[in-house]
């Protein structure tokens, strides 16, 4: 079976919406290449204006360089969101670490994400019941999506290769991350956001 | 013992502060030191072998966005959030803290056995929890003028660094700074036999800038009576002072350099390094050239108070206006009309050249001041290892102290390629963890190191000399595109392996004495 029926097959079982959209986007086959790493893995490049190239997973081994990724931050996390998933190596690399509870992975483009689907084995992330997309979606709808999936203090990683391609796009999605887990933050532990917000006016009145 | 030290701005406050980090590292060798320091400052500390860790804080950033941006407020509460929680893992055990309220508040949530300087609590506000911070702030505040203790030394006492020893303000020159300041001065810095002296025209702020007027006679005498070649440093917002000079100068200007907004932190070093001397106001240059061993004529007016803030260590000369009123607090209203400026005229200064260079020739010294209020002082070392100030007309006292000459060392060491392994680790952990601009500045850092390591590595190895000639020019192309995941692969799979290799050919050689993996004899380190 092609990779992108399976991963469509899987797709429907957990997000069938999201399924259709994806079958019914077009690609933008003309802004990336999808070229085979040295270690046989896919990666890809995109095209610049300037003609050049920036890639987006590691041309060498994108499988190492997840791990790595995910072992930066180790900390266990209840609730974590991931922005940007690019062919999705560093999710996998995450879900195998195994330390999460909920995770809500945002992608600005629907078009990258089809083209993941067409190029890497991803059933394993998209069957993952604690797994959810937020594909391609308006900033609203991933707020809605956080506010009711994650109840308490949240954290956040990066995928910055994903993110230099919609700069804008993520910064409202942090915008809406970081306004959230300032308002937790205030629940959680006041006596230290007290002292924070002390610095914060001194940073002002002092510097 | 882990040690954190907070000082996040001013340029000459934080290098004032290096002396502690040595003294420190004597005191205490085993311990981990760690530096809080505004993110545009951290070229000041890296490669300071007394700093283990240095903490960049965008506080700058900070301060605008507060009050420009609101829309930002939960980002930055979040980052400082996050910025506590993780430093209370280190579990300090001292807190040395020399940015006053903003530190305080900062040491105050981080928490430690014990915290040195400013201190804060939500009951009592801030306070001293140390009899000489204590000292120090009532000195400054009511009696300023008894103040014969330099920061470095006070910050040295706050923190309980023993007296004795020889203390060094201490600031790392790159070798691709150096380069770069050879190109900047067209590498041929003692051109016609004319040896380089900087000059600072600026300050932060309008009232302690001494004049354009006054520099350009003693541009003008450095070039054509002293034959010296003139190199005018300074940020972006003084430029306008460097066209005044240039257009004042007529054949004269073929020997003044403007690197007035040219040079980074890193790069201003490395010119300074390559002066005879410098020229300035109390300024942060002053204390860098001090810092990298270059000899300072620094003019205190104002106010400025040389046994404050003096240029650090022995040699340094200060001309300073010692009007009854100096130093004061706010001199924008002076009711004088900014005498204490006018008091250091222009031949004033000249008298003062020559009475220093003598002094840095071993000759004897002669000085004559035109003025009774504008008083000459050379900085010595006292026998507890504190800055003195000696004035120069004390005859008693002057010629016996002449024998202390300036430390002028010369930080030739090159980072290990263990050293290079971890930078590049660090690289590559700031752009997985998604500190972009961070990454890319390190990854710059990182290349520096590199330019100045590969001489003695492809000395050792010459094999290995096309690989990495290749693997810049990719990097270059990759930064330009802002290819960080390009940069992870250079850094993992091509200096890497460099690196290694090189460490493990270093080693074959060294325990067998001999020859391997191919490298001929006479590759051989000796």
């Amino acid at each position: 079976m092609k990779l992108i029926k399976k991963n469509i097959k899987s797709l429907i079982r957990t997000n069938p919406i999201l399924a259709e959209r994806v079958k019914d986007c077009f690609s933008k086959a003309d802004e990336w290449e999808m070229c085979p790493a040295e270690n046989g893995q896919i990666t890809a490049k995109h095209r610049l204006k300037n003609g050049l190239f920036r890639y987006i997973h590691s041309r060498i081994n994108p499988e190492r360089e997840a791990e790595r990724w995910a072992a930066v931050d180790a900390t266990e996390f209840k609730n974590i969101v991931i922005l940007g998933f690019g062919l999705g190596y560093h999710v996998h690399a995450l879900q195998r670490r195994n330390t999460f509870s909920q995770m809500i992975i945002v992608e600005a483009d629907l078009e990258l994400f089809q083209l993941a689907l067409k190029s890497v084995d991803l059933a394993p992330i998209l069957q993952d019941q604690r797994i959810h997309l937020s594909i391609g979606e308006k900033p609203s709808a991933f707020k809605g999506c956080l506010y009711n999936l994650f109840p308490d203090v949240t954290s956040y990683r990066l995928f910055l290769p994903s993110i230099d391609l919609n700069p804008e796009y993520y910064q409202s999605i942090r915008g809406i991350l970081e306004d959230y887990i300032h308002v937790c933050r205030l629940k959680k532990d006041p006596l230290l956001s007290q002292g924070v917000m002390e610095l914060l006016d001194a940073t002002v009145k002092y510097g | 013992m882990n040690i954190l030290v907070i000082r996040t701005h001013r340029f000459g406050d934080i290098l004032q502060l290096t002396p502690m980090l040595r003294g420190l590292k004597e005191g205490y060798p085993e311990s981990a030191v760690y530096f809080m320091v505004g993110k545009d400052f951290v070229p000041l500390l890296e490669g300071n072998p007394d700093a283990d860790a240095i903490i960049p804080i965008p506080e700058k950033k900070y301060r605008y966005l507060l009050k420009d941006k609101p829309e930002r407020y939960s980002r930055i509460f979040n980052e400082l959030y996050d910025i506590v929680l993780e430093l209370r893992k280190i579990k300090f055990d001292l807190i040395i803290n020399r940015q006053y309220e903003w530190g305080a508040i900062f040491a105050y949530l981080i928490g430690a056995d014990k915290i040195l300087g400013g201190s804060y609590s939500p009951e009592k506000g801030f306070y001293f929890s140390d009899q000489p911070s204590k000292e120090l702030f009532d000195l400054i505040r009511n009696k300023r003028k008894d103040n014969r203790m330099n920061l470095a030394d006070w910050a040295c006492r706050i923190s309980g660094v023993p007296s004795g020893g020889y203390r060094q303000a201490y600031f790392y020159v790159t070798q691709w700074a150096r380069e770069e300041a050879g190109r900047l001065l067209g590498d041929n810095e003692a051109a016609e036999g004319r040896s380089l002296v900087g000059v600072q025209m600026g300050a932060a702020k309008s009232f302690r800038q001494w004049g354009v007027n006054n520099f350009i006679q003693i541009v003008n005498w450095l070039i054509n009576e002293k034959q010296k070649r003139v190199v005018l440093i300074g940020s972006e917002d003084e430029r306008e002072l460097f066209t005044r000079i240039e257009q004042a100068l007529d054949e004269a200007k073929d020997n003044l350099i403007s690197l007035i907004g040219k040079t980074s932190l890193k790069t201003t070093g490395a010119v300074l390094e390559k002066c005879e001397m410098l020229i300035t106001g109390d300024t942060g240059p002053m204390h860098m050239a001090a810092a990298v061993g270059t000899p300072v004529l620094a003019l205190f007016f104002g106010t400025a108070y040389p046994w404050e803030t003096g240029p650090y260590g022995p040699g340094h000369f200060i001309l300073y206006s010692d009007l009854p009123c100096a130093p004061c607090f706010d001199p924008a209203p002076c009711k004088q009309g900014h005498h204490c400026k006018k008091e250091i005229k222009p031949d004033v200064v000249i008298k003062a050249f020559e009475a220093a260079e003598a002094f840095w020739n071993n000759e004897p010294v002669h000085w004559e001041p035109g003025s009774n209020r504008a008083k000459l002082f050379v900085t010595a070392q006292g026998e507890e290892g504190e800055q003195i100030l000696i004035p120069v007309d004390d005859e008693e006292n002057f010629p016996k102290r002449s024998a202390q000459r300036i430390w002028r060392e010369r930080h030739m060491s090159h980072p290990a390629p263990e050293v290079l392994l971890k930078k590049g680790d660090e690289v590559i952990r700031l752009f997985l963890s998604g500190e972009a601009d961070q990454g890319f500045l390190s990854f710059a850092l990182y290349l520096d190191y590199w330019l100045e390591t590969k001489d003695v590595i492809m000395a050792e190895h010459p094999g290995m000399a096309e690989g990495f000639s290749e693997l810049l020019k990719e990097c270059l192309g990759a930064m330009q595109n802002k290819d960080l995941v390009s940069l992870i692969d250079a850094i993992e799979y091509g200096f890497k392996p460099l690196l290694e290799r090189s460490l493990i050919l270093s080693r074959n050689i060294r325990i067998s004495g001999g020859d391997s993996q191919g490298f001929s004899a006479q590759e051989l380190p000796r």
